[in-house]
């Protein structure tokens, strides 16, 4: 090693040509805001036509359940199945296991799919289709406008010269340039023509497809799948449509005009709708592909438009502004993560100068924090690890604990050498001294920072959830700390001794001189009072008896009081409404509502809105962001928005914060009760009057039932068989499934093929006129032609407006009922007592009901976050056992072990304290913050115990061996800890973009560690004095 | 002041502003006062236009076709000459048949054309009158005793929109198909509601073959109706919430039709005059004290 010390350039070479990599690595890392884990969930959609929801359950639902559950590939294994049958179609969601695939998910279901339907009727099996779900992943929204051009006329533009640009981005699902005025070709037919012709829905879909494909092009739709049809390359055009012929029985020809209107139209219920500040936008709407890094596809995006713009492609006059950009948000969020590491460099900094003393040691100490970083993003990219909130949270905190080692190393070097007093020797002598030095502390620095990084080791091993959230965190930790104990045993020594060389003092002593004095005064009175306290040992047993019982009250009292959520949502400046609107038909319904919300809020709020982003999903409700002009007014605007919609019937919305750029994590209600009963009906009821119950004593703001127990409306149109079986032995013409057409075209609108037409492919739809229908008793009064006579509907149908508690969901092939509910932020403040209210109030109701075959159970709904807490806690278990091996392997005394251990307890205590004293919450982030204490106190533990048992080995007695090490190890120990504390400062305070993500971690450190570190100071040593005194020499 | 005299008034104004606030936490409640009003059903039956005088023209004889002195469209006379079928048995001289028209009308159809063959029983023209329209439809047996000689409806077609047009019921025949369940049915014009400009629409626009939608008013009768918001349902079964002195009651409601205009029949458990609840912000209780606001204008 002397060699090595001698030729400092080789090892700041060698060091130089690390840093580089490791710059380079930083800036090519790719940036994100959470960990990107999947966990795909794919939904299915399936209308049942002219079945109930119970009708369709059982002949085609249980079936379908189950196939799905089947799937078994590797990348593709569902969790779970959620299946809700509601008044028109299903909805079954399938969720599969974190890590897999979403691709192949989505694949592996739309089989299972287009096996079942193609046993199913006919116009079940157009309405089926399965996508996947990933409206948990955020997404980006630009719109183009220009003063000059139509909508119309710049999405034609863009469609061909940007489109394909967009095409290119892997990281992005489908871009699509996107024109709200996109209208498709809808076939208006009129009842009472069709039905004087004597002609039915499947004549016309007949016609029309046949004339298609005898035309040679288009594309026909079959459930799910579609065949595309292309010979010719002609285009088709209206008046092709209008004139194409259907033949009656009686061979007469009637032409398609005659029957129908022709029309380029809006369709009834478009699927997807997008406003800025309620205008109609050319938009541009991406949302990132599966497992995909949502940054880099925003930066694509842009880079994108910025180069059409650029080369002349998009015209001066179409101005793009950028409405959800997640890529900002990103980059405020880690920026600001940036600037907590930076701030914690420089607390260590004035730290260590304050400690130190001297310049040169503080310096060389300081060489530490930069490197230790950069070499960790070597590693990083090396492993594949991202920047985001948790890796860079994971270097913050490092930061603390990287200086660890080498100030350890520089003060023993310092100690030894000024001691000695290094006038006059020349290089080598010293080289030869510091090595001596570096060797001696060797030993304690290595087991010490290999305990740190074992606390973290069982991290990476653990899955789910708990991977996806920390496993980013303790891989960033354990490259930078495991790299600062070489840094410190190598750089370090040979900066040192290259200041040595140039003559640089080893002195100990301060460069303030006042503080020197103070400091030294302060180790001496820790050293006195601690060799007091050991001689008294009545203090000694009572210390440890009340730290023994307030360790038992902390665990019993604390946990419960304390809030519990997997991990902090960082600060947003959007808020989010979810519209539902009820009993509505029509999209335009759904706009007017929307128009309505954003009217009043604007009217809440006067200035303080950016603008509103408006995404209508079909017309089952739409979604909302508003974004604010200022951060500061978040918290007033989003509380007066919470207040002013709470349980309002005339417009439904859920206000909740929005960042679109979250993690995906599960986000379950708070508090659940499960009914059982043998008969649904029962179940209802019971659930009916519980959820009453509950609303009447006010407990709690929201009271959910999963399956809609209030009346819901269907017009169920169930055939007469006496009339349908007649109609088909007199050979009339007319079956069930022609009912089916006509109700579904009343109520929404049937697709028939896609054509291309000027260019583009368009979907060709029938409908029938809303006029006529939108009211039931004309809906079933529409003509039907029999045979020679036209009767209305509800001749051959008995139409019933069926008022069922409707609904079903079944979880997992098993019917459910439960009623449940979320805590707002203000219930979350009191979530305790509000919790046990509840339960006082359901378990009085529960006694009451007496019907039979009854049940009810309180269900923890939170399951995952238990799952994740629960893996972390066996880590930190598995991490205390390998600890103990290390610490045996060097102490190899049981008992001495025992002893350094004994840190932990009082860790934990203090942790809990500090949780409980400041209000934060029971999350991932804290339980990391538990473990990460857990190494600091014992790698303290480890400094006293190891210079103890060294010195009484070597023939000290126990008391004096405690004053001496309690002198020596005092500064470094105050060092480390102070670093560590006033470290994670920043971190505890969870300021700015994304503070609160990490803020439970730094409360739990900084607060824990103070509590330790007392107990550390004087408890062990006591500890080690008792033992050490009683063992016969 | 003493201290005492202090204490009191901090109580003093901790109690008034407790007050306040707790005033200003009545919620507000939107309300409607209840009115007897006129309900009717409305039911809606598809009507097809024929012509009640119609003939199809049929050949007597075997023959060729010699004359056909008409056009299509063409209107002729009662006793018009149509045809004339020219006979090919040459037995006995006999003279061409003429066939003339049996009724008014207008030519609707013509099936020979001159020269061609036809045997007796072919169809050579079909003559209609348009101006005596049969309006028929098909009656439901299930609703045949909602209908009386009494019942008026009013008659639409896409033709005349948006005009409507008065008519009555004239006639339903007493058997039922056994293939459709339904009764046909015949309507009139209701001769006393009709305009001069209704009278022209029909001779002018009105042909065989066009179909259009009657509605009827049914079972008129005078009844409660609120609108579907004010109505909950909870524990099994329809509420609403009236306000008695300035506070919440509630009333179990049975519900009868539904009406035009969202709006629902009430059958029983509301009264003429009581103020009942259409909007509120939030789950009102029995007995919570709510402040009014001006309701709908009903």
């Amino acid at each position: 090693m002397d060699k090595l010390l001698l030729h400092p350039l080789r090892v700041y070479g060698a060091f130089a040509i690390l840093i580089a990599v490791g710059i380079w690595s930083y800036v090519s890392l790719p940036v994100a805001m959470y960990p990107s884990s999947t966990k795909p969930k794919v939904n299915i959609n399936v209308s049942y036509g002219m079945l109930t929801a119970e009708g369709f359950l059982h002949q085609y639902g249980k079936s379908l359940e189950y196939d799905i559950r089947q799937i078994h590939e590797r990348q593709c294994t569902p969790e779970s199945t959620r299946a809700h049958y509601g008044a028109d179609e299903l909805t079954l969601s399938v969720e599969f296991h974190w890590g897999d695939e979403g691709r192949k998910c989505l694949h592996a279901a739309q089989q299972v799919l287009s096996n079942q339907a193609s046993a199913w009727p006919e116009e079940i099996r157009r309405g089926a289709y399965a996508y996947l779900n990933n409206s948990g992943t955020g997404f980006f929204f630009g719109s183009f406008h220009s003063a000059g051009r139509s909508p119309q006329e710049i999405f034609d533009l863009l469609e061909k010269t940007l489109q394909p640009q967009l095409a290119k981005i892997r990281e992005a699902q489908n871009p699509q340039i996107w024109n709200p005025n996109d209208k498709q070709i809808l076939i208006e037919l009129r009842p009472q023509d069709m039905a004087a012709f004597k002609l039915l829905p499947r004549d016309v879909v007949w016609a029309v497809s046949k004339a298609v494909k005898n035309f040679g092009v288009g594309t026909m739709q079959s459930g799910s799948s579609s065949i595309k049809v292309e010979v010719g390359s002609q285009a088709i055009t209206l008046d092709f449509l209008a004139g194409i012929t259907l033949e009656r029985r009686n061979g007469q020809q009637i032409r398609l005009s005659e029957i129908s209107e022709i029309k380029e139209a809006v369709a009834k219920e478009q699927q997807q709708l997008i406003k800025i500040d309620g205008q109609s936008s050319v938009g541009l709407y991406v949302q990132p592909a599966p497992g995909q890094n949502i940054k880099a596809m925003s930066d694509k995006i842009l880079a994108a438009v910025e180069a059409a713009s650029a080369s002349g492609v998009l015209p001066k006059d179409i101005q793009f502004s950028v409405s959800i950009n997640p890529a900002e948000l990103i980059e405020a969020a880690t920026n600001n993560v940036m600037k907590e590491v930076w701030l914690c460099s420089l607390i260590a900094v004035l730290i260590l100068f304050l400690f130190i003393g001297n310049i040169a040691g503080t310096f060389t100490a300081l060489i530490e924090i930069p490197t230790s970083l950069l070499l960790a993003f070597i590693l990083m990219k090396l492993s594949g690890v991202e920047l985001n909130l948790i890796s860079l949270g994971g270097l913050a905190l490092s930061v603390g604990m990287n200086v660890d080692a080498s100030i350890v190393v520089i003060d023993h070097l310092t100690k030894k050498l000024s001691r000695l007093g290094t006038k006059g020797m020349s290089p080598p002598e010293i080289a030869r001294l510091i090595s001596e030095a570096v060797r001696e502390v060797a030993m304690p620095v290595f087991i010490a920072t290999c305990t740190s990084l074992l606390v973290f080791f069982p991290l990476v091993f653990t899955s789910d959830l708990t991977y996806a959230i920390l496993g980013d965190l303790a891989k960033a930790v354990i490259y930078s700390h495991g790299l600062s104990l070489i840094i410190a045993l190598v750089l370090v020594p040979t900066v040192r001794l290259h200041l040595a060389s140039r003559g640089v003092v080893f002195d100990d002593r301060h460069v303030l001189p006042l503080l020197g004095r103070l400091l030294n005064a302060l180790y001496r009175l820790y050293a006195r009072s601690l060799s007091a306290f050991i001689h008294k040992p009545v203090a000694v047993f009572c210390l440890l008896l009340s730290t023994v019982v307030a360790l038992f009250a902390a665990v019993i009292l604390i946990p419960p009081r304390l809030r519990q959520e997997i991990i902090g949502k960082p600060d947003t400046q959007i808020i989010g409404a979810l519209v539902t609107p009820q009993q509505i038909t029509q999209l335009s319904q759904l706009e007017e509502t929307v128009a309505k919300f954003e009217r009043e809020i604007k009217e809440r709020l006067p200035g303080k809105i950016k603008f509103t982003f408006a995404n209508f999903n079909s017309i089952s409700g739409a979604f909302v962001a508003i974004q604010l002009n200022n951060k500061r007014d978040y918290k007033g605007a989003f509380s007066e928005l919470e207040s002013a919609y709470k349980g309002r019937l005339d417009l439904k919305v859920d206000i909740f914060p929005w960042n679109p750029s979250e993690l995906p994590i599960p986000d379950p209600p708070d508090w659940r009760v499960l009914v059982h009963a043998h008969k649904s009906q029962a179940a209802v009821e019971a659930m009916d009057f519980l959820q009453a119950e509950l609303q009447e004593a006010a407990i709690v703001d929201s009271v959910y039932t999963n399956v809609n127990i209030r009346q819901e409306k269907k017009l169920l149109l169930s055939p007469y068989p006496e009339f349908m079986t007649a109609i088909k032995r007199e050979g009339l013409g007319f079956e069930a499934s022609d009912l089916a057409d006509i109700a579904n075209l009343a109520q929404r609108s049937m697709e028939v093929v896609r054509i291309p037409l000027g260019g583009r492919f368009k979907t060709v739809s029938l409908t029938y006129p809303h006029r006529e229908t939108s009211q039931v008793a004309e809906l079933i009064a529409l003509p039907v032609p029999v045979g020679e006579v036209i009767v209305p509907i509800k001749a051959l149908a008995s139409a019933e407006l069926l008022y069922s508690g409707s609904g079903i969901e079944r979880l997992n092939d098993e019917q459910v009922f439960y009623v449940e509910g979320k805590l707002s932020e203000k219930e979350k403040e009191r979530e305790n007592t509000l919790m046990a209210r509840l339960h006082s109030v359901v378990d009085n109701f529960t006694r009451g009901w007496q019907r039979p075959g009854v049940s009810f159970e309180w269900v923890n709904p939170r399951v995952e976050l238990e799952k994740a807490l629960n893996e972390l806690l066996m880590a930190i278990a598995i991490s205390l056992g390998l600890i103990f091996l290390v610490l045996f392997i060097q102490f190899n005394h049981v008992v001495h072990v025992a002893i350094v251990m004994l840190a932990i307890p009082f860790g934990f205590l203090g942790v809990l304290l500090s949780l409980f004293v400041f209000g934060s919450s029971l999350s991932l982030n804290s339980a990391l913050g538990l473990i990460l204490l857990n190494g600091i106190t014992v790698a303290n533990s480890i400094l006293l115990v190891e210079m103890i048992l060294r010195l009484v080995r070597s023939g000290r007695d126990p008391a004096s061996a405690i004053t001496l090490t309690a002198e020596a190890r005092i500064r470094p120990i105050l060092m480390t800890s102070l670093i560590t504390i006033m470290g994670m400062l920043p971190l505890a305070c969870g300021f700015g973009e994304g503070g609160k993500v990490l803020q439970p971690l730094g409360i739990a450190v900084c607060g824990g560690l103070w509590v330790s570190l007392i107990f550390t100071l004087y408890l062990i040593p006591a500890l080690e004095f008792y033992y050490l005194r009683r063992k016969p020499r | 002041m003493s201290s005492i005299g202090r204490w009191c008034a901090g109580v003093f104004l901790l109690v008034l502003t407790s007050f306040q606030a707790y005033s200003e936490d009545k919620p507000a409640v939107r309300v409607v006062k209840i009115k007897e009003e006129s309900i009717f059903d409305l039911y809606y039956l598809p009507i097809s236009l024929q012509a009640r005088e119609e003939s199809l023209i049929l050949a007597d004889i075997d023959g060729v076709i010699e004359e056909l002195p008409i056009k299509l469209g063409g209107m002729v006379k009662k006793g018009d000459l149509l045809a004339v079928i020219r006979q090919l048995k040459a037995e006995s001289y006999h003279a061409p048949i003429q066939v003339k028209s049996p009724i008014n009308g207008q030519i609707a159809a013509v099936k020979a054309k001159v020269g061609s063959r036809v045997k007796a029983g072919d169809s050579l023209l079909q003559v209609v009158n348009r101006n005596k329209l049969a309006l028929l439809g098909e009656i439901p047996q299930k609703d045949l005793r909602s209908f009386s000689s009494d019942s008026i409806g009013e008659i639409s077609f896409r033709v005349l929109d948006p005009k409507k047009l008065a008519v009555l019921i004239s006639g339903i025949s007493p058997l039922v198909s056994s293939q459709t369940g339904t009764s046909s049915c015949e309507l009139s014009w209701d001769q006393r509601r009709l305009s001069e400009s209704d009278r022209q629409a029909i001779s002018e626009q009105l042909l065989p073959g066009m179909m259009g939608t009657v509605e009827f008013k049914l079972a008129q009768r005078m009844g409660i109706t609120v609108p579907e918001e004010a109505l909950s349902f909870e524990k099994q079964s329809f509420l609403t919430r009236i306000v008695v002195n300035g506070k919440i009651k509630k009333r179990s409601v049975t519900v009868g039709k539904d009406l035009p205009g969202d709006r629902k029949e009430i059958l029983s458990g509301l009264k003429v005059g009581e103020v009942v609840v259409v909007n509120r912000s939030k789950y009102l209780k029995e007995d919570e004290a709510v402040t009014l606001q001006e309701g709908e204008k009903n």
